[in-house]
């Protein structure tokens, strides 16, 4: 990827193949940012234990600075997307969140995961905007927010960023105990709400992060969400992680965007996608693996592309490699390359990546091979370990590219090492 | 239980319902040990991080009190099961390990779970000898230890003869080869297959639970053995199986007639009611109340109750427990149900976050496995901290949180 890098010596110094921020098609887009200071050292005060409220603040502060050095704020951040190592830590997260957001809070999800850095308690993301304020959308059919989110979703022009949707009626009470139908039905009903209130549908969805802490019930959460989405599906990634409320099964964001869509598919029939004829807003790569849920591989909205949480399959519905976190890198990537090709772009216009690996011993592994396919600067990146929805699987691979970027973004990174 | 309850002032201040050690005829059992002072913080006092080595130098201290204390031997180690919270570091760990833990040492089994506080970073349980115990270092490539009738065994990783992962992606063949090792390493001790008494299973992904099932049906089939199965972190890359097995020559008895995955709920042998993994289930394996810790919780030890009357003993006698939950913050609610069963002083017991069941059994909130020794309920030895963090609370909207020290 290109164009103009700016070292910050206010960061810490990288020694993984990542940048810090990513501004491209006036957007901003963050890596990962943990609680380390200037040598990278994790911070914190408290004898003994992690300090969660030292980390966030640090943390927090390395997104200031990742924003104002390409031009923007904090108050411009729209979208958050956290990872907290135990939610037994989610109050003292949420009171140092307080002191550097105020409200109207952005769109928000906390994912329980496992950090790659030892000690490190808390990640943090953002997706900010370069001019102008997100609009917080609210509605009465929705719970109060216990947490400082916004309610139901942030909007940016035609951009609507759903805070993480979780199985709680209106009254805020857990529905569904024990029963993935009902929570999905629940988590869905809320994200059609929140879309509703902000004059969007369904259809305008662009993509779906789904949090699970365990597969068993991933069949049925499939079952019900084609009774919500239809062809062309958006680009979605589920990952395995812990969610805030004990009990909950499931939680969902959404991607939302109004305009011209135009799609990646497999030229192989995937799960759930009963459509046979061809649709003039989709291209399909007869090199891509089909489809194993009722998603598509891509979305692009304007100049802004969604691709879903890529796998290292091939075309054959094939694993490469079981348990071969090389093999899967690579294959991986390569699925990443076809449908940024597929869009007219390339993999140098690929902005933001998420990684999920499944085992924190594979991650040196991972690197190697990631960092093959890029140049430098390479994409703002978060990686957590997490559990994947295919056996033997090692590695995802979720994107956002902004078409162009390869030549015009301006990226953040810190003093190399 | 008990005849006599040890108090010292030396041990942290327990969590939750339960022992420190328990001593019944010639074995002792340890209770879940982790880091923790008896001041009742985790030791290390390093700024801002949790301190593997120090947490892991303070509960094997720890422990080692307990069970000199009840009267066991530190250098009699039989079994040590070793919980880390991740694989980061695992050297500062083998460090302090190899510095406190006497060589040969126990049968060694590492596992990776969440544990029940935030900056609890590993925890220790086991079993203990009163004498001398024989070490199976060496034999059939996988070390143990041995006190007739009982011999223990490291927990069997899918490694080759060269010591490196076997049938990387492939859950078959690694199954195989854990079969494989651990049958020589009995071979090796003198002992058959059928001497199996307890063969407790890690997978790294639950999805497999069928296969191992299959598994174990055509392997150590003569074998009526106690069993228990929990999805969690191994200590290798890539790899998918771990099993852990106790063997006893003499005779064994099952008790309780085909459970789950036909195996017996319990059996006894080598003078011990071993209790496989109890879970929440109905009799055609569907899971009841699912995602309900209180009722689970209910549930599994009402099931724990029958199976100890049908050898003739009571919770009484239960001495050491070892409880996964799937989720940590119903630890409050579990220890609730827990308490209002046992009656102090509790059995030995450690408490693990993992996933249960197999595909199908979603909303398995806990399984609870137990070891009971006939007449501990009047014989037993108990050691115990001085104060206890745990106060029965009412659980008054079914989210209740952790209670931290």
């Amino acid at each position: 990827m290109s164009r103009s890098v700016i070292v910050s010596d206010q960061l810490p110094s990288l020694t993984r193949p990542y940048s810090y921020g990513v501004k491209a098609g006036g957007w901003i887009f963050t890596a990962g940012l943990l609680g380390v200071d200037a040598a990278g050292k994790v911070v914190g005060t408290t004898p003994g234990a992690p300090d969660v409220d030292a980390q966030t603040r640090q943390a927090l502060g390395h997104l200031k600075t990742v924003l104002a050095t390409l031009g923007s704020s904090v108050d411009r951040v729209a979208k958050v997307k956290s990872y907290l190592t135990d939610f037994r830590l989610f109050d003292g997260y949420n009171e140092a969140y307080r002191s550097f957001l105020k409200p109207p809070y952005p769109a928000r999800a906390t994912v329980g995961a496992r950090l790659l850095r030892p000690n490190a308690v808390i990640e943090v993301e953002a997706i900010a905007t370069v001019s102008g304020s997100p609009r917080e959308i609210r509605s009465p059919r929705l719970a109060e927010a216990g947490s400082p989110v916004a309610q139901g979703a942030t909007q940016v022009g035609d951009v609507l960023f759903v805070t993480g949707q979780i199985p709680h009626d209106a009254k805020g009470q857990l529905v569904g105990r024990g029963d993935m139908r009902i929570q999905a039905e629940q988590v869905l009903d809320n994200v059609g709400t929140v879309l509703e209130a902000a004059g969007f549908t369904f259809r305008d969805v662009i993509k779906i992060n789904g949090t699970v802490p365990d597969w068993y019930g991933f069949n049925r959460y499939n079952e019900i969400f084609v009774k919500y989405f239809s062809e062309p599906y958006e680009a979605r990634a589920t990952i395995q992680g812990d969610l805030a409320g004990e009990g909950m099964l499931l939680e969902v964001e959404a991607v939302a965007a109004r305009g011209r869509r135009r799609v990646v598919e497999s030229a192989v029939a995937g799960v759930a996608h009963f459509s046979l004829k061809r649709r003039e807003d989709t291209v399909y790569v007869g090199e891509l693996p089909g489809a194993m849920a009722p998603h598509s591989h891509a979305v692009q909205v304007g100049d802004l592309i969604h691709l879903c949480g890529e796998i290292g399959y091939d075309a054959s519905g094939r694993l490469v490699g079981p348990g071969d976190i090389r093999a899967q890198t690579r294959k991986t990537m390569e699925n990443l390359a076809l449908c940024m090709g597929a869009l007219g772009g390339t993999l140098d216009d690929i902005v933001k990546t998420n990684v999920s690996i499944t085992d924190y011993r594979m991650f040196e592994a991972f690197n190697e091979e990631y960092a093959r396919f890029l140049s430098p600067p390479y994409p703002a990146r978060t990686t957590v370990v997490g559990g994947l929805a295919q056996e033997r699987m090692v590695v995802e691979i979720e994107a956002i590219a902004v078409l162009g970027a390869s030549r015009d973004a301006v990226v953040v990174t810190g003093p190399q090492r | 239980m008990a005849a006599s309850v040890v108090v010292d002032p030396g041990l942290a201040p327990p969590i939750g319902p339960y022992s420190y050690a328990v001593r019944a005829g010639r074995l002792v059992f340890l209770g879940g040990t982790p880091g923790t002072t008896a001041e009742g913080r985790m030791a290390g006092e390093t700024l801002g991080r949790a301190d593997l080595a120090a947490q892991t130098a303070e509960a094997l201290a720890c422990a080692r009190r307990a069970v000199e204390r009840a009267g066991g031997r530190w250098e009699s180690l039989l079994r040590l099961n070793v919980f880390l919270e991740d694989w980061k570091r695992p050297q500062e760990f083998e460090d302090v390990y190899a510095r406190l833990v006497p060589t040969p040492g126990p049968a060694r089994t590492l596992v990776g779970y969440r544990l029940a506080q935030d900056s609890m970073l590993m925890e220790i349980e086991g079993i203990a000898g009163v004498d001398s115990v024989l070490d199976l270092t060496g034999v059939g490539g996988l070390a143990g230890r041995r006190m007739e009738p009982l011999a223990f065994l490291d927990g069997c990783l899918p490694l080759d003869a060269t010591g490196k992962l076997a049938g990387q992606g492939d859950f078959e063949r690694q199954a195989a080869v854990v079969c494989d090792r651990l049958e020589r390493a009995l071979a090796a001790a003198g002992m058959r297959p059928a001497d199996v008494i307890r063969l407790r299973a890690t997978l790294a992904d639950v999805r497999d639970r069928p296969i191992w099932d299959a598994v174990l049906a055509t392997r150590f089939r003569s074998a009526a053995y106690a069993t228990a199965v929990v999805c969690s972190s191994l200590p290798l890359e890539a790899a998918l199986v771990m099993a852990e097995v106790t063997a006893a020559s003499g005779p064994k008895r099952p008790v309780g007639g085909a459970g789950d995955s036909g195996f017996p709920p319990a059996l006894e042998a080598g003078g011990l009611l071993i209790v496989s993994g109890l879970l929440s289930l109905d009799a055609d394996g569907r899971v009841l109340h699912p995602g309900d810790v209180s009722g689970q919780t209910e549930a599994v030890l009402e099931r724990l109750e029958t199976v100890l009357g049908m050898a003739g003993l009571g919770l009484g006698d239960v001495v050491q427990t070892q409880v996964t939950l799937a989720d940590f913050r119903s630890y409050a609610s579990y220890n609730a149900v827990y308490a209002s069963r046992f009656r102090p002083p509790y059995p030995a017991r450690s408490t693990v976050q993992a996933q249960l069941g197999g595909p199908g059994q979603q909303g398995l909130a806990i399984q609870l496995e137990a070891i009971a020794s006939p007449g501990a309920a009047s014989s037993a030895t108990v050691v115990t901290a001085a104060r206890s963090f745990f106060q029965h609370t009412t659980i008054d909207d079914g989210r209740s949180r952790c209670r931290e020290a």
